[in-house]
């Protein structure tokens, strides 16, 4: 993670991603699968069942978690609402001792929904392009057919 | 002379043929089109050949004619070509090709003058290598260069601003060919034209129309050679620069770069234009959107006041959602309009943000009138112009859906209540 400040969107991003031992491409069920496997947690991902348009929505009942999402939208949309609500069950903004709703706009103040965007933002931007070239020269590479495989998975879902 | 000027239009000929599958764009279809007359011109242009096609067609002098029209046809078409693809002065073209049709008429009449006049012998006074004669001889002799020279000067005058735009090697160098042709034809035509007029005014001799061989020589020496370069050392060059390093790979590692942030750019992009999209089918009022873009394309509204307009419908209606409504723009552009509390941030909005951004928050600001901002938002007074036009469209389409400038601050719920 040379050259990335920490203290940047992206460098929590990368350190997220380093933490979980993950390269890309990902999506954010793998991210999620991670997550699960790290801290011993289980996270249902499921699309808004009234079809209404939110941003995102995270349910925690004790160490289970179900994000909904709206799923009008793109893939690229899609994947940025589910690795939102993945960063706030990852920055400790949610828990299993919280009341069992939250929803976005509710949990805290809008500087940290902010925070959690950008960060979001960025890992929707590291899981599909990976690093910029200038990082990636100090990285090994991954084989390119794995972004083709990747990016099939997403479309198939 | 005559195989090379029959080589060469045959080349051309063939060139257009092999290219006129690919003529499907209008610039294309004008090249390939100017390369065929070019072609037939060059073969007719000989002579020999001109008196060839005069029997063939029972005509005297109608290959002189013939080798007129197309190659002063072909030269316009370059220039139409040309200018087509740098897309330059719609005006001055008018003007060109109605001086050439002009000078092809002039031409063609004093032509059917010789026609009538000398008839037998036509070919002999018309191919006598321009030196003048009875007048209508002359007057055909100048039109015809002036039917070359004037279309190869303004060719020429295209293909020169093509090369000074700076495009890339291989255009510039298939630009230069075509220029050297041109010019060198319009020099051609010029001396026609000085030889005609000085040996009807009795100076013969001078000798300018013996430089007519080695301008010939030149022009058509320099079109091949230039696509010869184009084919040939483009790559050589490239591969030498590889070979010696010229910042070959820091090059590529920029391009990289540049690619990398135009994926970011266009992720970005795609998230927004989700959020847009969602935000019209979800939050804002489809009819009194698509009324407020009907009615201000009816308007004299520009295009940049009417996306303006549509922007602040879908604002105006999207307001009454916003405690539900939080959009990815949040994360980068910063404070949202109703966010604002105070008359300094609106303003810092206003002539900070994106102009398209402050524009369309002040159509809304007039829209919501100053009466219903919400405690703490003063807005600046409006001067005339197109946003007050703006906000009366967007207020005219928003009243005939039955919204009052009040409900517009009002959520649903309390509406509903």
């Amino acid at each position: 993670m040379q050259g990335i400040p920490l203290l940047t969107p992206q460098g929590l991003a990368r350190s997220m991603c380093d933490d979980l031992d993950l390269a890309p491409p990902f999506s954010a069920r793998l991210f999620a699968d991670a997550v699960e496997r790290r801290y011993d947690l289980r996270i249902a991902m499921e699309p808004w069942p009234s079809g209404e348009y939110t941003t995102g929505w995270c349910n925690a009942r004790d160490s289970a978690y179900t994000i909904y999402y709206y799923a009008g939208g793109s893939v690229v949309q899609r994947e940025r609402i589910q690795f939102h609500e993945l960063c706030h069950i990852l920055m400790g903004h949610l828990s299993g001792r919280q009341p069992p709703v939250v929803m976005r706009g509710e949990s805290g103040s809008d500087d940290r929904e902010k925070t959690v965007e950008q960060v979001a933002q960025a890992l929707v931007a590291y899981s599909m392009l990976g690093d910029s070239p200038a990082e990636r020269r100090t990285r090994e590479s991954v084989p390119l057919s794995a972004y083709g495989q990747f990016i099939d998975s997403l479309l198939d879902r | 002379m005559r195989v090379f000027l029959l080589c060469a239009g045959a080349l051309l000929l063939f060139s257009s043929l092999r290219l006129r599958a690919k003529a499907r764009t209008a610039p294309s279809a004008l090249y390939v089109a100017s390369l065929a007359c070019g072609g037939l011109g060059l073969m007719v242009w000989a002579p020999e050949n001109s008196l060839a096609v005069d029997k063939l067609l029972y005509t005297p002098g109608v290959g002189h004619l013939l080798t007129i029209w197309l190659i002063s046809l072909c030269f316009i078409l370059q220039f139409a070509f040309i200018t087509l693809l740098t897309a330059r002065c719609p005006r001055l073209h008018l003007w060109a090709y109605t001086i050439h049709a002009t000078l092809l008429a002039l031409f063609t009449l004093a032509w059917i003058a010789v026609h009538i006049s000398l008839d037998g012998s036509f070919g002999t006074m018309a191919y006598g290598a321009y030196a003048g004669g009875p007048w209508p001889v002359v007057v055909m002799d100048c039109t015809g260069s002036l039917s070359i020279v004037v279309p190869g000067l303004l060719g020429a005058w295209g293909y020169l601003r093509f090369l000074l735009e700076g495009h890339r090697l291989d255009e510039c160098l298939g630009a230069a060919g075509a220029l050297s042709v041109l010019t060198g034809a319009a020099v051609y035509g010029v001396l026609i034209l000085v030889n005609t007029i000085t040996n009807s005014l009795g100076a013969h001799g001078i000798g300018l129309f013996a430089l007519r061989i080695p301008i010939i020589l030149i022009s058509a020496t320099l079109a091949p050679l230039t696509m010869w370069l184009v084919i040939h050392l483009q790559p050589l060059w490239r591969h030498l620069s590889s070979a010696w390093g010229h910042g070959g790979g820091e090059n590529l590692l920029q391009r990289e770069e540049e690619l990398f942030q135009l994926r970011l750019d266009l992720l970005d992009a795609q998230a927004v234009l989700d959020d847009a999209v969602a935000r019209l089918q979800h939050f804002a009022d489809g009819p009194v959107v698509e009324d407020v873009a009907s009615r201000s394309a009816r308007c004299d509204l520009f295009p940049y006041g009417q996306r303006a307009a549509i922007e602040a419908a879908i604002w105006a209606t999207a307001m009454r959602d916003r405690p539900s409504w939080t959009p990815w723009t949040a994360a980068s552009a910063g404070l949202l309009p109703d966010e604002i509390g105070d008359p300094e941030q609106l303003s810092k909005l206003a002539y900070q943000a994106h102009r398209f951004t402050a524009d369309t928050l002040r159509v809304v600001l007039l829209v919501l009138g100053r009466r219903h901002l919400p405690e703490g938002i003063q807005a600046r007074p409006e001067p005339p112009g197109w946003r007050r036009r703006a906000a009366a469209i967007v207020l005219m389409a928003l009243r005939d859906h039955g919204y009052t400038r009040a409900m517009l601050l009002r959520p649903h719920s309390e509406q509903a209540r």
